[in-house]
């Protein structure tokens, strides 16, 4: 096991380093000098220098490619034009309330897609089936961002159930339980919104799965041995279908992060998203260029921890 | 070739989704006949509600017809979704058809290759690219095409290795004939319909790609795009729901035409799933 680990930890690097590349090439491309991009609109020509200087503008390509990997490698993502602190620190403040929307958004819909789908793959061909599978296509063709503007109209401005925008009410006690019931309750429609989206997903993966299980011939056997159906759908069937269900959700973790981002840009959610949303307005590229490295690197360990966990799961594996 | 139509037309959802898409077709073609007003044309009468005389969906905050606007924004999705897609589709079939052919070194180096790429997460990168190059609506196509290729690729590659032991395809080896004969003869017309599939979800899924970025600000100006005018819309929502409503309920119909499509093909050339599916 720690050897297989060892194994695919080693496969993230080609990963970080296509990423770095990307952004590198990027930057060259990009009309204009690279330090006008990093030094943003209003600077001095000293910082320019300064820049050119830092990132070795004045050497041959390959030597500026070497010198900037050194940099990111080092965690030096630059400097945010907007917010003028290092963008390694800004992005690191803002990933948790991201990751809390994505894990909640996805776990509620993972299950209840699961489900749904399992029970579709069982009454496979039956009405049912085609009500579940076109409400699935359904959910899963919504625009993330139409959704979240649906339910801030019904529930936020109509209904007044919920509060429209942030993560914390401003006159709320500073107690933790407080803290935490207000964060629960301004992350609901957010949550929502994600996950509506990816309900469809996981219906359409998991009865795909399951009915592709359900057609294999240790099914027939324990059937004809006399097990009732239920014991071979939970025990046999469902169990088995989850793991690709797994693995293709975890693949899918880079549009649950575009996701994300549009939800929070809609719900003014103050995670990556909303960070990028002001990054894009205020052409601030450094902020820009590091956002799209550490989303590229979460997805990766992301991946990493499913394939984990498929390993795990899944005894026929061999590390 | 019959037979895939009547796996195809012998699912309801698919035939469902494969009439709506006729429609909007239609719509995006006769655009100018059907829309009443020119879409970008402002007039005196802002904001009023759907089911109003000569604006059945009402008209937005600059006083444009928005059933005009969301009939020709109909050609602008078409467009990104169709160039979108068939570039991915493209180089999708030409870097997995010559891994999945030549095997060995070549296959265990362009598969990696795929792998990393599969993994990148495409939309950061199109955010990028589209803020330092500019939003004009070709590149975006342009962006979509290119950074999702990476599945075509991965699905072609495997097709192309089943088909290569097949015994008219060794027997074309055998007679002498050229990889490229063999490829563009044999195993691509063969191997291309699990492509045609996930090309037409990748339609769907290119218009909401670009639908995200316009709700980012990073839409084309120059084009009426239903993504651009959710974006629009999201201000005066307090005060014209329906210019939110509307364009999202367009863009929510065409994708799900395609993914309906897009899943019945799958069915249609997967006999094996298909058996099973029944009806």
């Amino acid at each position: 096991m720690r050897r297989y680990i060892g194994r695919r930890l080693l496969q993230v690097i080609p990963v970080v380093f296509a990423v770095i590349l990307i952004n590198f090439l990027l930057i060259q491309a990009a009309p204009g000098d690279a330090a006008t991009y990093l030094a943003g609109r209003e600077t001095t020509p000293e910082y320019i220098a300064s820049l050119r200087h830092a990132y070795g503008l004045d050497k041959p390509v390959m030597t500026q490619f070497f010198i900037y990997v050194g940099q990111v490698v080092r965690g030096n993502l630059g400097r945010s034009l907007v917010y003028g602190e290092p963008v390694i620190t800004i992005i690191l403040r803002r990933l948790p309330a991201t990751l809390l929307l994505v894990l909640l958004g996805m776990g509620v819909a993972a299950i209840i897609g699961t489900l749904l789908g399992a029970h579709a793959a069982r009454k496979l061909g039956t009405a049912t089936d085609t009500v579940i599978s076109l409400g699935g296509i359904i959910l899963y063709s919504i625009p993330i961002f139409w959704a979240g503007l649906l339910l801030i109209l019904v529930f936020a401005v109509n209904l007044r159930w919920f509060p429209t925008m942030g993560i914390h009410s401003l006159n709320i006690a500073k107690d933790w339980f407080s803290q935490t019931v207000d964060m629960i309750y301004h992350v609901i429609l957010p949550a929502t919104a994600l996950g509506i989206v990816y309900v469809g997903q996981y219906i359409r993966l998991s009865r795909a799965s399951v009915a592709e299980v359900l057609g294999e011939d240790f099914i027939t056997t324990s059937r004809a041995i006399g097990y009732d159906g239920k014991t071979i759908f939970l025990k046999h069937a469902l169990r088995n279908a989850l793991l690709p269900v797994i693995t293709i959700a975890g693949l899918q973790l880079g549009f649950v992060f575009a996701g994300a981002t549009l939800t929070e840009t809609v719900f003014a959610w103050p995670g990556m998203g909303r960070l990028l949303y002001t990054a894009i307005l205020a052409r601030d590229y450094p902020l820009l260029l590091g956002a799209y490295l550490i989303m590229s690197v979460t997805v990766v360990l992301a991946n990493l921890l499913t394939d984990l966990l498929y390993a795990y799961l899944d005894p026929r594996v061999t590390y | 070739m019959r037979q895939l139509w009547r796996n195809f037309t012998r699912q309801k959802l698919a035939v469902a989704g494969i009439i709506l898409l006729g429609a909007c077709v239609a719509m995006a073609v006769a655009a100018p006949l059907l829309a009443t007003h020119d879409p970008k044309a402002f007039s005196i009468d802002r904001y009023v509600p759907p089911g109003s005389p000569g604006h059945p969906l009402g008209t937005d905050n600059f006083g444009r017809d928005l059933l005009s606007r969301i009939i020709y924004g109909a050609r602008v999705a078409f467009l990104v979704g169709v160039l979108s897609a068939g570039i991915s589709a493209g180089l999708g079939i030409v870097i997995g058809a010559i891994p999945g052919y030549f095997g060995g070194v070549v296959d265990e180096v362009i598969s990696r290759f795929i792998d990393i790429f599969l993994m990148i997460p495409v939309f950061f990168l199109l955010i990028l690219a589209t803020s330092i190059f500019g939003s004009n609506i070709y590149f975006v196509m342009f962006a979509i095409g290119i950074t999702t290729w990476p599945a075509n690729a991965r699905i072609m590659r495997s097709q192309v290795l089943t088909l290569k032991t097949r015994p008219y395809v060794k027997a074309s080896i055998a007679a002498g004939a050229s990889v490229t004969r063999v490829l563009v003869r044999h195993i691509i017309p063969n191997g291309i319909y699990p492509v045609i599939a996930n090309t037409a979800l990748q339609m769907g899924s290119a218009i909401l790609t670009e639908a995200g970025l316009s709700f980012l600000g990073l839409g084309d100006p120059n084009v009426v795009s239903w993504g651009q005018m959710i974006q629009a819309g999201q201000r005066y929502m307090n005060v014209a729901w329906w210019m939110v409503l509307f364009p999202g309920l367009a863009l929510l119909l065409l994708v799900a035409a395609f993914n309906l499509t897009g899943d019945g093909l799958n069915y249609a050339f997967n006999p094996r799933l298909q058996r099973r599916a029944g009806a």
